[in-house]
Order: C-alpha cells, then sequence, then structure tokens
C-alpha cells in the first residue's frame, strides 16, 4: 500500500482555494509543497517559521497596512517550483516581523518580503488580511503553527490545519489551546488595553510554541494575586512582572523607549515560559511566579499516563476551577493541551 | 443659512436682553453664572473706569464656563473634534484649547448660536488685544467704556446668562444615536446629514471618528456600522483635508493595536476607495504640534510677544511639509502674516515667510482648492480690515493670482483677484463662510 501526502492534502487544498475564490492550479501544487516544506522548516540546520502570504494586488495590500515596505526577491513562471523557490530564497530572512509573499499575476509569481506596523503593538497584517479580511481582496496565509504543524487560512474563512505525526488528529487543536490560554491572561486587564494585551501575549505564546522545548503554564483564578500553596515549589516573582503598564505606555507616548521596554519584558516571559517547571499567570495579565515544581500524589500517577510534563499537566487540570482558572501544556513532541474552567470564565 | 436647508442640531439661542440695554448693571442683572458679589466687582470696576479688567474677568468667566463644558465630551473627543491629535486624554483641555478653538468648537456643537458666536469672536479680538503686552503709547490704545460692555453684553447673552451651558439638546441625541444605535439610510438624521452645510458633515464625521477611536464593545460596533453608512454617503463631499483625517485614524488605530476598530475602518476605507489618504507614516502628527504651537501663541495673550519661538521652530522642521499636516500648518503660517486687526508680532514674520516660500505651486493649488474653503480661521481673518490688506500684498508676493483660473470654486477665485478693499472680496469671503454654515442663525 502506498500513502501520499500530496493525494491527501490535495482535495483540502482544492475546497480551499474554491472557497477563497482563488483557484489556480499553480498555486494549490505550490500550496502543498509549502505546507509540506513548513512544517519542520530547517536552514543550514536552523529551524525557521516564515509566514507566507499569497495574494493577487501587492499594491492593495500594502496600502492598507500603514508603515509597511517591501522587498522584491525575484519571480518565476507560475509553476510550484517557483512557490519552492521563493520560500528558499526568502525565508531565511522571514523573522522579526518580516513575512514572505508570493504574488500571482496571470504569468508569473513574484515574491519577496514585507511588514508593516510601527511597533510590536501594531495590528499585524494577518490579523487585518486574513482574521478580518475582505472577500475583495483575497488573500490566503500559511504558516507553522506548532512543531510539525501547518494552518492555511483565506479571506473567506476557509481554514486546513494539517498535523505531520502520529495520532494527533483528533487531540486538540493548538490554535484553540493557545487562544484559550490567552484569553485567561487576559481576562482582567483592563478593557481598553485588553485587546492590545492579548495580541501581544498571542505573538509571545505563538513563539514559545514553535520553539518546540515545550512549557507548562498556567493562569490563576480571577482576583488572585499570590501564589497558592500547591506552587510553593518554584521562584515567586515579587513585584509580579506586568506588562499591561507597558502596553498603555507605548499606546499613549508611541516612544521608542515604551517599544523597547515591552521587548524586553517580552522576552523575558518568553524565557520563564520556555523554563522547565511551571509558569504561572494572574487574569490581570502579569507573571506571578515561574520554574514552578509540583508533587505528583503517588495514588494518582499512572506509568502510562506519558513524560513528566503531561503527568504535571493531568495533576493541574484536575486543579482547574479550584487553584487554576486555566492549565495549558505543550509537550515536546508537539502536543498541545488546555483545560480552562468551564463557560471560559476565571 | 437659506430656511429651507436641514441641519442635523442647532444652535443655543441666545438669553434675551433689548439692544437698548447697555448699562452694566443691567446686563450683569441676567448673568445667572456669576454670584452676587462677582456681578458687584464687574459693576464697581466699570464706575471706576477700570474697563479692561471688567472685561477680562467677565471674559474668563465666560470662557472657563464654556471649555469646562467641552471638557466634560472628553479630551479625545475635542481632541479628534478639532483635529489634534497633540491632545490626549491626560491633556488639560483649559490649557490645551485656546480661546478661538473653544468658540468654534462650541459654535459646530450647538453650545452657542451663530450670532452669539460672531458676537464672542470680536469680544475675543479685543481681549487679546488690549491683553497684549503694552506698547509705549498704552495710555491711548486703552479699552473703552463701549467695548467693554461689548465684551460684557457678548459674554452674558451667550454663556454667563445660562443657568448652565451645555450642548443642544439635538446635537446630543444625535451624537448618542451614532454609538447607541444602529442608523439606516432611511433615518431622517442621516438624510438631514447629506444635506446640511459643510460643517455638519465635518463635524459629524469628527464625532464618528472620535467614537472609533474611543469606544469599545457594543457601542464601537454601532459606531463602525455607522461610519460605514455615513462616511461613504458623505465621502464625495469631503475636502481632502478632512479625508486625511479619516486615513490618519486609520493609521492610529492599526498603530495601537486596536484590531476591530482598525478592520472596521478598513472596510469604510476600501468602500470609498481611501487608502490614497492613509498616511505612509505619522510624522505628520509632529508638523500638526508643531503648527498648533504657532496658533496657541497667536491666539493667546500677548500674542505678539510669543509668536517668534513656535514660528521659528515650526519652520525648522523640515523643508517638505506632510501633507496630513499641511492644512493646519498653512492655517498657522497664515495666521502669522495676516495677523489680527491690531497688527502683526514682525519677529515671526521671517520665519513665517521663509516656510511659506518653500511652499510650491502645486500645494499652493491644494491649498487654495482644497483647504482654504473650510479654513475658517483664515476666512473669518479675510473680513477684518487689516488682514486683508495683508492678504492683498501675500496675494501678489507669491503670485496667487496666476493660480486662480485652474480653481472651480469662483468665490476663491475672486479672493485671489479681486482688491481686498472691494465689497465683491467681503461678499466672496462671506459666502465661502456662509458655504460651510458657520453664518447659521440662533
Amino acid at each position: 500500500m502506498h500513502l501520499s501526502l500530496r493525494d491527501m492534502v490535495s482535495g483540502q487544498v482544492s475546497d480551499l482555494l474554491d472557497t477563497e475564490g482563488m483557484q489556480c492550479s499553480a498555486t494549490h501544487k505550490g500550496l502543498i509543497l509549502l505546507i509540506n516544506s513548513l512544517a519542520l522548516y530547517r536552514d543550514e540546520g536552523r529551524a525557521l517559521f516564515p509566514e507566507v502570504f499569497v495574494f493577487d494586488k501587492l499594491d492593495q495590500i500594502l496600502q492598507m497596512l500603514p508603515f509597511s515596505e517591501h522587498v522584491p526577491i525575484g519571480s518565476g513562471p507560475k509553476t510550484e517550483g517557483t512557490m519552492t523557490d521563493a520560500l528558499k530564497k526568502c525565508a531565511p530572512l522571514a523573522q522579526d516581523g518580516w513575512a514572505i509573499y508570493i504574488l500571482r499575476d496571470s504569468n508569473a509569481f513574484h515574491y519577496g518580503l514585507f511588514r508593516s506596523g510601527k511597533h510590536i503593538l501594531s495590528v499585524r497584517p494577518d490579523d487585518l488580511l486574513i482574521e478580518n479580511g475582505e472577500p475583495e481582496v483575497p488573500a490566503l496565509f500559511v504558516h507553522q503553527i506548532a512543531d510539525g504543524t501547518v494552518e492555511l487560512r483565506g479571506v473567506n474563512g476557509g481554514t486546513l490545519v494539517v498535523t505531520f505525526g502520529a495520532s494527533r488528529a483528533s487531540e486538540t487543536s493548538p490554535v484553540d489551546a493557545q487562544r484559550a490560554l490567552v484569553a485567561s491572561i487576559v481576562a482582567d486587564v483592563q478593557e481598553d488595553i485588553r485587546e492590545q494585551t492579548a495580541a501581544f501575549y498571542r505573538s509571545l505564546v505563538s513563539r514559545v510554541v514553535k520553539a518546540g522545548h515545550g512549557t507548562l503554564a498556567v493562569v490563576l483564578p480571577r482576583g488572585k494575586r499570590s501564589l497558592p500553596r500547591i506552587f510553593k515549589d518554584g521562584i515567586p516573582l515579587k513585584p509580579a512582572v506586568s506588562v499591561a503598564e507597558g502596553i498603555s505606555e507605548l499606546i499613549q507616548y508611541d516612544s521608542c523607549a515604551a517599544n523597547t521596554t515591552l521587548q524586553a519584558k517580552g522576552a523575558l516571559i518568553t524565557g520563564m515560559l520556555l523554563s522547565d517547571g511551571i509558569t504561572a499567570f494572574a487574569s490581570d495579565g502579569s507573571v506571578r511566579g515561574y520554574k514552578i515544581f509540583v508533587k505528583h500524589p503517588s495514588k494518582n500517577t499512572n506509568p502510562n499516563a506519558g513524560g513528566a510534563r503531561r503527568r504535571t499537566f493531568e495533576l493541574l487540570k484536575s486543579r482547574v476551577g479550584q487553584e487554576v482558572a486555566c492549565a495549558f501544556m505543550q509537550s515536546q513532541d508537539g502536543a498541545t493541551d488546555y483545560k480552562r474552567r468551564e463557560n471560559g470564565i476565571n | 443659512m437659506a430656511s429651507t436647508e436641514l441641519v442635523p442640531w442647532s444652535g443655543k439661542e441666545a438669553v434675551s436682553l433689548a439692544p437698548s440695554v447697555t448699562e452694566p448693571r443691567e446686563i450683569v442683572g441676567v448673568a445667572r453664572q456669576l454670584t452676587l458679589k462677582e456681578r458687584q466687582q464687574i459693576v464697581a470696576a466699570f464706575n471706576g473706569e477700570l474697563y479692561e479688567m471688567a472685561a477680562t474677568f467677565v471674559w474668563n468667566k465666560a470662557l472657563t464656563s464654556l471649555k469646562a463644558q467641552l471638557g466634560k465630551l472628553g479630551a479625545a473627543f475635542v481632541a479628534e473634534m478639532l483635529d489634534r491629535p497633540d491632545i490626549d486624554s491626560d491633556s488639560p483641555l483649559e490649557q490645551k484649547l485656546t480661546d478661538y478653538e473653544a468658540l468654534k468648537l462650541a459654535q459646530e456643537l450647538g453650545i452657542i448660536g451663530g450670532t452669539g458666536a460672531f458676537r464672542l469672536r470680536q469680544a475675543f479680538e479685543k481681549i487679546s488685544h488690549f491683553g497684549s503686552a503694552p506698547s509705549e503709547d498704552a495710555e491711548n490704545e486703552e479699552m473703552s467704556a463701549d467695548e467693554a460692555i461689548g465684551v460684557l453684553r457678548a459674554c452674558v447673552t451667550s454663556v454667563l446668562g445660562f443657568e448652565r451651558i451645555e450642548a443642544a439638546l439635538d446635537f446630543k441625541d444625535f451624537r448618542d444615536s451614532l454609538g447607541q444605535e444602529f442608523l439606516t439610510e432611511d433615518d431622517e438624521s442621516v438624510a438631514k446629514l447629506s444635506a446640511s452645510p459643510y460643517f455638519f458633515k465635518r463635524a459629524c464625521i469628527r464625532m464618528l471618528l472620535a467614537l472609533v477611536k474611543s469606544s469599545l464593545g457594543a457601542e464601537l460596533e454601532n459606531a463602525l456600522a455607522n461610519a460605514n453608512l455615513i462616511v461613504p454617503n458623505l465621502w464625495d463631499d469631503l475636502l481632502k483635508p478632512d479625508r486625511y483625517q479619516v486615513g490618519r485614524v486609520y493609521a492610529e488605530l492599526m498603530s495601537e493595536g486596536k484590531s476591530v476598530a482598525a478592520s472596521g475602518m478598513k472596510r469604510v476605507l476600501l468602500k470609498v476607495r481611501g487608502f490614497d489618504f492613509v498616511p505612509e507614516d505619522l510624522r505628520s502628527r509632529s508638523f500638526i504640534s508643531a503648527a498648533h504651537a504657532v496658533i496657541e501663541a497667536h491666539e493667546g495673550m500677548n500674542n505678539f510677544y510669543n509668536e517668534p519661538a513656535p514660528t521659528r521652530a515650526l519652520e525648522r522642521m523640515g523643508s517638505v511639509i506632510p501633507i496630513p499636516a499641511f492644512p493646519i500648518c498653512m492655517s498657522a503660517l497664515l495666521s502669522i502674516r495676516l495677523g489680527n486687526s491690531y497688527g502683526i508680532c514682525y519677529d515671526a514674520q521671517s520665519p513665517a515667510n521663509s516656510a511659506l516660500k518653500r511652499i510650491s505651486p502645486e500645494r499652493w493649488m491644494y491649498y487654495l482648492s482644497d483647504c482654504l474653503p473650510a479654513d475658517e480661521r483664515i476666512l473669518y481673518k479675510l473680513m477684518q480690515e487689516s488682514p486683508q490688506t495683508r492678504w492683498g500684498v501675500l496675494v501678489e508676493e507669491f503670485g496667487l493670482p496666476q493660480l486662480a483660473p485652474d480653481l472651480s470654486n469662483k468665490d476663491v477665485r475672486n479672493i485671489l483677484t479681486i482688491s481686498p478693499a472691494s465689497s465683491r472680496f467681503q461678499q466672496s469671503v462671506a459666502r465661502v463662510i456662509g458655504s460651510l454654515g458657520y453664518a447659521s442663525k440662533g
């Protein structure tokens, strides 16, 4: 028996292109290759996580993205080979806010890099062009959302998540898990900056998940600001590492200093999430502790329950609704899971 | 304004006071916002021939009351209505708002009527002039009793005579409806708006932008839906400076990470094909702030002393003014050149001229065709004798009559080609102001 990824994905990609009104044979074949390549993209042994946009009107897209710039890299015949060339030539450059674009015209694919925004809180291109996109400006977005998992999305709501690996299709969607974690972290952030704080954490969590180290995080219930006894074996942060003030400051004063400060906070929190142990957030967007370890009660320890991180997560899940409002895990093999207090209320 | 024109809201009628009443004691008798002690002090000042002191006291009382009322609308709202991105929620409005701006905004929101605004503007000119640093022959320039009574009368009938000064009820209803209701084409207020004079349209667009920038949740949803209906309806009538304001707000929302609001405004801009009006960067905000510093100095006390520094700062900002900031920069530079009824600041002329000389003919054309018709600050100056004369000199100096044939607005053509001393010039300026809707009664 011979199984081919191409055959399995081909029909789904074709349906998605139909939904998006972007049907094209070369795009279809090219997207399948992109999905395959992006699952575990490496360049000279280094893991890369490029984001790729496919659209038909570069000028219009750039006009819609204030403070945008683009760098044309090349073009080629309208074939799947040109799309993979685009990825190969642009991926090493597609970092720190730069994304790859593939522009389609009647005979060719043109490609390069573009970016937009003034600082780290600016609305991201995928948010504006895809999540809140308009049907009259068709666009596709392909990117890796977790180790071995690639998402393809379009303006009209077409979504395809392709997971490379054993028995994971039925598991929790990494996108849902990340959204649940972020929603819990910002639940009590003051309303006028909640949207921006959520965007800040979405970007941060996405980076952590892509890093593939694995992570464990909890959000304390509403109103809880200090670590409960269950988390006594860890590093409490006093004062807490808070981002809300930095976000307000950046919005209000729009200064380089505020941007740098917030970026530095982001790097610090990323480091905590990539440390062994649990990172504990409060629902006001602050970090209250990290490198926290909990004891597994021997009676509940199931030797078949997976690795240490999975077993810790099972314990944290059991505390949701008590000391914990939301528990989140990404294992080293890329599997993501979460449990949030029912009806989403912390 | 003709009585057949439709207006979404109208200005408040002034407190009734017979024209024959000229006694300070009788005038302050209807000033409900003044305490008995304050009224007695004003009458005593008039009796003691301290006219300027009395007039300045009354003026400050009236403007403090007006600014306090405007402050209740929120700094974000005021900032957007005046297109002043330099005002934020922490800005002390009583300091940031010039008296001229407070009067303008109060008129636009129906807090004071057209006639009241006209009289207050005249009072403002007197107060600014006599409040300036004393010159060598200061004794000959003292405020007269008649002048002080004019100021007192304007302040009392339009502001201090009311128990409370507040926006017209129909304005508040209209503003509320933009954030609390989902308007449709059939709504009376939407239909009225399309047929209303320009300043109502501009005010409505600015109210929507203020709401989109500051609202959350359901109010934001309503504001975005209403923007999606109203902005396309008015877009063809909007002058370019006001289109740039829409584009700049979109850029600011994007920059501040307000995804929902930015996405809603993107829909609006797609509908009107308005992305040409989105600035590539927000450098224009620095120019806008610098221009407002010039205007604050020009319209504040001791203007002849305070104008040079901010004018030099504006002149040094760069050779090319970003287009979204161009209208307000021109307004500031021309204010310096035209001065007021009492003169100009000589030290500010050199930097203002230097900046104006860098304006290309294409930019002058843009100002004359798209900015001047809505630049009420300059238009009102062109109604005054001395600034008119200086306008005549400026027009010749920059060869502006040569641009007249390419202008579609006949009245603006006249403003460039007819002698400012002629009545036809006055009539043309009055028609341009009238077309904005500022001549409205009430």
